[in-house]
């Protein structure tokens, strides 16, 4: 099995490096390769930046998980409908999930800088705020997420729709004559159905905000300051920009295990939760 | 006639797809018109920003094309022939065998790429294929058999036990079977699979960042990224650059949407 060596060498021997490096004090530029032991998780937990962009992540993180299912939800259930016009629209909404984050962050950011299409047609109205979308910490955030969210509603909301195809037609019927409507029929009959929907968009979305770099990248660099700064950029800046190979390996193992843990959660969480109802 | 919520539908999807309307519409227009009415048709329809990117960058815009081409389109033919060979022979192994495996893809399946990179990096170096072509693919490769592997074993387990035991039966070899009997089947396995990580290899700008080096490879994200960073690009150029490289896989999904789906809720294990 060739794939499985592949997958062995690049995939799962580099998770076990992670670990062993976490360990170690080493330099790409002088070759420099020794063992520190736990020196690395000790300056780690007096690094501010860390804890910084681990905030930040949690924060997107859970965010994303909310905004994109509950609108996600609410897309799939408006465009669930036969005529020809909500097919068209269900084609559409799937674009942006199949951009690269890149292009949307650059998509974004010219929507969003100081003299772009949002504040210029805020002054096409003559609305006197000029908010600096991503020159404002504050601000910055949220047009992250915006952008984040923007490519994850897509996806959540064309799973949503492939499970919302399943449900019988006879039970939607029956559920119609006993004159159930509205947010009764929703909780009774829908959402059961959508369980394992929940499950495969909340992973996907716990996925795409761990690894977040791409989008940030786009469109504030990490700044102002570090204020948007997430644990990827970090982990990279530290490795190949201050060439700190080993710390930036013990903040590797730390994400690992986050990301590790509650993607894992999440999938039996939601799995068994499938089960029962 | 559910006039309402069709215009309740239009509205919010219109909405919605507003930035992506706003890339397209306004990679036709002169910069002044774009600062000026950013929102509405055009009054002029201009190439002129194609045409620019191609005579300020056309090197640069040309190289990531190419090379993303040959990137996705290797990395496609090994995740195909690999994780389809890896979910046949799971096939045949004790279910308790099958579960140790599955549970290693799915790790490899949920890791943030972020966090291997520099091992990866390390790895490549030593292999002395860091900053080259095969080294890359070999990593994109690598990085998406978890998730061909998991779309062919869904799409296999339609299977009847049956036809393949059967063809054993008739003396064919473990190989002939798999070529003859299994693959044929799988087409629409294939289709996803192709889609799926072609979209996502093409998509890609961290990993070909960091293991082509620095200054030398470029794809065309990285393209995309080193365009911003090494001309004064205005917005007009930008849009035009950024609608050509989202063109190849907006196109592969129209025609493939189908595939797209599927491929994803089968990867999913449901």
């Amino acid at each position: 099995m060739p794939g499985l060596i592949l997958f062995g060498i690049l995939i799962m021997l580099p998770i076990a490096l992670t670990l062993i490096y976490s360990f170690f004090k080493i330099s790409f530029l002088t070759n420099d390769f020794h063992f520190i032991g736990t020196k690395n998780f000790y300056k780690l937990l007096h690094k501010k930046d860390f804890y910084n962009s681990l905030q930040i992540v949690l924060l997107l993180t859970f965010i994303a998980v909310i905004a994109s299912n509950v609108i996600g939800i609410i897309f799939a259930k408006l465009l669930n409908h036969k005529n020809k016009i909500f097919i068209i629209l269900r084609v559409l909404i799937f674009t942006p999930f199949i951009l690269s984050p890149i292009v949307v962050g650059y998509t974004f950011s010219s929507i969003l800088t100081d003299n772009g299409i949002l504040n210029q047609f805020f002054n096409y109205f003559s609305i006197e705020h000029n908010i600096s979308w991503l020159g404002d910490p504050k601000y910055a955030l949220i047009s992250i997420s915006i952008a984040l969210c923007w490519q994850l509603i897509a996806f959540c909301t064309v799973i949503y729709l492939a499970c919302l195809k399943n449900i019988p037609t006879e039970l939607e019927d029956a559920v119609k004559i006993d004159g159930a409507s509205g947010l009764k029929k929703f909780i009774y009959l829908d959402w059961p159905f959508l369980a394992p929907a929940l499950t495969i968009n909340t992973v996907v979305i716990l996925i795409s905000s761990f690894k977040l770099y791409d989008r940030v990248l786009a469109l504030t660099g990490g700044g102002p300051g570090r204020s948007t700064e997430t644990i990827s950029m970090l982990i990279i800046r530290t490795a190949f920009n201050e060439n700190r190979v080993g710390f930036a390996s013990s903040m590797s193992l730390i994400l690992l295990i986050i990301s590790g843990v509650t993607t894992f959660a999440a999938l039996i969480y939601l799995g068994r939760r499938e089960i029962s109802i | 006639m559910p006039y309402k919520r069709i215009i309740i539908a239009v509205v919010l999807s219109s909405i919605f797809l507003f930035p992506l309307y706003m890339i397209i519409i306004n990679s036709f227009k002169f910069e002044q018109e774009i600062l000026n009415n950013p929102a509405g048709l055009p009054d002029i329809i201009t190439l002129s920003n194609y045409i620019n990117i191609f005579s300020n960058s056309g090197e640069l815009l040309t190289k990531s094309f190419i090379n993303s081409i040959l990137f996705t389109s290797f990395s496609i033919i090994i995740v195909l022939q690999l994780s389809s060979m890896l979910a046949f022979a799971i096939h045949f192994l004790k279910y308790r065998t099958q579960n140790i495996i599955f549970i290693f893809l799915l790790l490899g399946l949920i890791l943030p790429t972020p966090i291997i990179l520099i091992p990866v990096f390390t790895i490549l170096k030593f292999l002395n294929l860091n900053n080259t072509f095969i080294g890359l693919v070999l990593f994109f490769s690598a990085y998406y058999i978890p998730f061909g592997t998991l779309v062919f074993r869904g799409f296999m387990k339609n299977i009847p036990k049956e036809t393949i035991e059967a063809s054993f039966v008739d003396g064919a070899s473990f190989l002939v079977c798999y070529f003859k009997i299994v693959l044929p089947l799988l087409k629409p396995a294939a289709a996803s699979v192709i889609i799926i990580t072609g979209t996502w290899v093409w998509n890609d700008f961290i990993n070909p960042l960091i293991l082509l080096g620095p200054s030398k490879g470029t794809t065309v994200t990285v393209g995309l990224y080193r365009m911003v960073g090494q001309y004064s690009v205005n917005f007009g150029e930008l849009f035009a650059f950024m609608v050509l490289i989202s063109l190849p896989v907006i196109i592969a999904y129209l025609f493939l949407q189908k595939y797209f789906i599927e491929g994803l809720m089968a990867g999913s294990g449901k």
